[in-house]
């Protein structure tokens, strides 16, 4: 069974709060406990902030709509913006200097920071960018103990 | 958020409470750099009453650990929630900060 709901927000960063009620409130519904509520939500917060700096540029009138769809046994986040292309090499890049720098006990850049940190976190982050269509990012992160459910006849089964 | 800067000793207390991220960040950076600004021989946040913190948050800490760092001053934190404590671990940012649990002990230490 599939839930949907979209928000459609400025690039605001006064906006994270409204975001990350509406994320963990929707990781609630799909049955996610408290600390991936959590992370999952920290991911999307972090995927906000890349969109605000990086795509727009820190400028407050750019558009971001931020999709929802909840499974019985996972939840899928789309952050759609219609700013300028990711650096999608670049941000791998800063991926990998901020894990090199935490490893060596360095100096963090912010950005590097939340593209690891959405790693971490989430099971899947999927980004596809283009000039004339600004960037997709999508994050997919699955129940580590799905909900039993009835199965009509044959009693209940997980998975 | 709010944040609040007190003397106690030698040592500069920034209480920080509420949702620290891309948009509140910039004001507890601005209580850092203020207290490091002046070669405070030590900086204790207290992150107690924080109870969500993003990279944004994190990088600002990151930040005001170096410029204490510049003039080798002392730069701790104090009273994580599980939350915020679990993104420092995430980051492997748990290691690198002088972590207490108060205060008193991070004064003292």
């Amino acid at each position: 069974m599939e839930k949907y709901f979209e928000l459609k927000i400025p690039s605001d960063p006064k906006m994270m709060r409204l975001v990350r009620k509406n994320v963990s409130l929707a990781c609630e519904m799909v049955g996610f406990s408290e600390r991936e509520v959590n992370a999952v939500t920290l991911a999307v917060d972090e995927g906000c902030t890349n969109i605000i700096r990086h795509c727009y540029g820190e400028k407050t009138q750019g558009v971001i709509i931020l999709r929802l769809r909840l499974y019985r046994d996972k939840i899928v986040i789309v952050l759609k913006d219609f700013g300028s292309e990711m650096d999608l090499e670049e941000l791998e890049r800063c991926r990998k200097k901020t894990q090199h720098a935490m490893e060596k006990r360095g100096p963090v850049r912010p950005g590097g920071l939340g593209v690891l940190l959405m790693h971490s976190v989430m099971d899947k982050v999927q980004y596809k960018t283009s000039p004339k269509s600004g960037s997709v990012l999508r994050l997919t992160k699955y129940l580590s103990h799905p909900k039993e459910v009835e199965v009509a006849g044959s009693g209940s089964s997980t998975g | 958020m709010q944040v609040q800067v007190r003397q106690q000793g030698d040592a500069a207390i920034i209480s920080v409470s509420g949702e620290v991220d891309l948009y509140t960040s910039p004001e507890v950076r601005k209580a850092i750099t203020q207290q490091s600004g002046k070669k405070v021989p030590l900086i204790v946040v207290n992150l107690a009453e924080v109870e969500y913190m993003d990279s944004s948050g994190v990088a600002t800490l990151v930040e005001g650990m170096q410029l204490t760092g510049k003039y080798k001053g002392g730069f701790r934190l104090v009273g994580l929630q599980p939350s915020v404590r679990e993104v420092f671990e995430l980051a492997r940012l748990d290691r690198v900060f002088s972590i207490f649990d108060n205060e008193e002990q991070a004064i003292q230490a």
